[in-house]
C-alpha cells in the first residue's frame, strides 16, 4: 500500500497539472469537422484510382485463383474487392477463438461532399477489439449488410441519404458470415462479397 | 478503446479519440516539456502545440510503432524545437547544440516542485511522478531518460525515503507550531 506521505506529495503534484480539458484555442485549430478516412485522401488523384483499380483487379484475381485452387476456407478477407486492403487486420494476428465470444459488426455512413460519395465503415468485433474496414457507396445506391451465424440471421442497411449507424451483435458459437451486398433500386450491381470470421482465428489480439 | 483502435480513429480525424489522447497523456507531455523547458507558461504553449502535431502528423505514424513513445519523442522534439529558436534569439554565437545536450541532462521542476526542493532533487523528483503518477515502468523511465534500470530503480527508492523523511519532519514542526506551549511534564 501507498504511504499516505507519498499520496500527500502526489496530491501536492496534481494540483499543479494543468487540467485535462482540451483547450479552446486547441480546438480551434484543428478541424474535426471532415471526417477523413485513413490514407485514401491521396486516391481521389487521377493516377491514384488508377493505381487503386489495377490493385483491387489484381487481388480479385489472386483471391479467385486461390480460391480455386485451395477451396472455400481460402476465402476469407482477401475475397473483398472494393474494400480497401490496408485496414484490414495483417496476417499473422491469429490464435484460437473461444467459444461463445461476443462478436459485433456495426456500422456508420458519413458523407463527402466531393468526389460526392459516402464512406461506410464496417467495425468487426470480439469483446474490447475492433477492426474495420471501408468502402465506398454513391448516391442513390443502398447497401445492405447480413450476418449468418447458427444464432440466425441478422441484417442491417443504409443508403446514402441517410447517415447511418448500426450495430448487430451475435454470439459466436460456430463461424460467423458477413455477407454484404450493394443494391441500386432493385438491381443488384456488386457481386455478393462474403467473409468469414472463422471460430479458429482470433482477429485482434497480436 | 485500445491504442489500433485510438490510432485508427486519429487517422479519420475523430474528435472523440484525440479527446481520449489528450485526456490520457497531457500531463505527462507537459510534464516532459516542462522539464526540459522549466516554464510553466511555455510548457503549456509547447504541450498544445505538441498535441497539434500529434493529429496533424498521426498519418506518419506506422503499424508497430509503440504510440506512446512516438507521441513522447514529438513532445521532446517540439520542446527542443522551441528552445533553440529561444535561444538562437539570445545569442547566436552560442553554441545551440551543446547547451541543449545540457539542458536535457538537467531537468527544469523548480516551478512545480519549490516546496519539495528540500526533500529531493530534481532528478528523484522526475522518477517518482513518472513511475507513480503517470504511470511508467523503471524500464521506460531508463529509456525516456538515457539511463540504466538500476539506476532510475536507486533514484526512486532514495527520493521515496527522503519524501518520507520531509513530511513527516514537516508534520512535526507544524504540531509544534501549533501547540507552542509545552505541557506541564515536560517542564522539570
Amino acid at each position: 500500500m501507498m504511504n499516505s506521505k507519498i499520496k500527500t506529495f502526489l496530491t501536492r503534484y496534481h494540483q499543479k497539472m494543468p487540467s485535462n480539458d482540451v483547450p479552446f484555442e486547441l480546438k480551434q485549430r484543428l478541424s474535426f469537422s471532415e471526417k477523413v478516412p485513413a490514407k485514401t485522401s491521396q486516391m481521389r488523384r487521377p493516377w491514384a484510382i488508377m493505381l487503386n483499380t489495377y490493385i483491387v483487379a489484381v487481388t480479385t484475381f489472386i483471391s479467385a485463383f486461390t480460391f480455386w485452387q485451395l477451396g472455400e476456407d481460402s476465402l476469407f478477407i482477401w475475397s473483398i474487392p472494393s474494400i480497401q486492403q490496408q485496414e484490414v487486420i495483417p496476417p499473422g494476428m491469429v490464435t484460437y477463438l473461444e467459444d461463445n465470444t461476443e462478436a459485433y459488426l456495426s456500422w456508420s455512413i458519413f458523407r463527402r461532399e466531393y468526389p460526392n460519395e459516402a464512406i461506410i465503415k464496417f467495425y468487426f468485433g470480439m469483446n474490447d477489439d475492433t477492426f474495420y474496414l471501408f468502402t465506398y457507396i454513391e448516391p442513390s445506391r443502398t447497401i445492405y449488410v447480413r450476418i449468418n451465424s447458427d444464432e440466425g440471421q441478422f441484417s442491417i442497411s443504409g443508403s446514402y441519404d441517410e447517415i447511418n449507424y448500426d450495430k448487430a451483435v451475435v454470439e459466436t458459437t460456430s463461424n460467423v458470415t458477413v455477407s454484404i451486398y450493394i443494391l441500386d433500386g432493385d438491381t443488384e450491381i456488386n457481386d455478393e462479397y462474403i467473409f468469414r470470421i472463422p471460430k479458429y482465428l482470433e482477429l485482434f489480439n497480436v | 478503446m485500445n491504442e489500433k483502435r485510438i490510432v485508427a480513429l486519429l487517422k479519420t480525424r475523430d474528435e472523440e479519440a484525440f479527446t481520449e489522447v489528450y485526456n490520457q497523456y497531457n500531463r505527462l507531455v507537459y510534464h516532459i516539456i516542462l522539464g526540459i523547458l522549466g516554464n510553466e507558461n511555455d510548457a503549456e504553449d509547447q504541450t498544445q502545440e505538441t498535441f497539434f502535431k500529434i493529429f496533424t502528423k498521426i498519418d506518419q505514424f506506422e503499424r508497430g510503432q509503440n504510440f506512446k513513445y512516438w507521441l513522447l519523442s514529438i513532445a521532446k522534439n517540439t520542446a527542443l524545437d522551441f528552445l533553440k529558436k529561444q535561444t538562437s534569439e539570445m545569442s547566436e554565437k552560442l553554441d545551440i547544440e551543446k547547451y541543449q545536450d545540457d539542458l536535457i541532462e538537467v531537468n527544469n521542476y523548480k516551478p512545480i516542485m519549490e516546496e519539495y526542493a528540500s526533500y529531493i532533487d530534481e532528478e528523484e523528483f522526475d522518477t517518482i511522478v513518472l513511475h507513480l503518477y503517470h504511470g511508467l515502468s523503471f524500464k521506460e523511465i531508463a529509456v525516456l531518460r538515457n539511463k540504466t534500470v538500476s539506476s532510475v530503480n536507486n533514484k526512486y527508492d532514495r527520493g521515496i525515503k527522503k519524501i518520507r523523511k520531509g513530511v513527516k519532519n514537516d508534520e512535526q514542526q507544524n504540531k509544534d507550531l501549533s501547540n507552542p506551549i509545552p505541557s506541564k511534564n515536560a517542564v522539570k
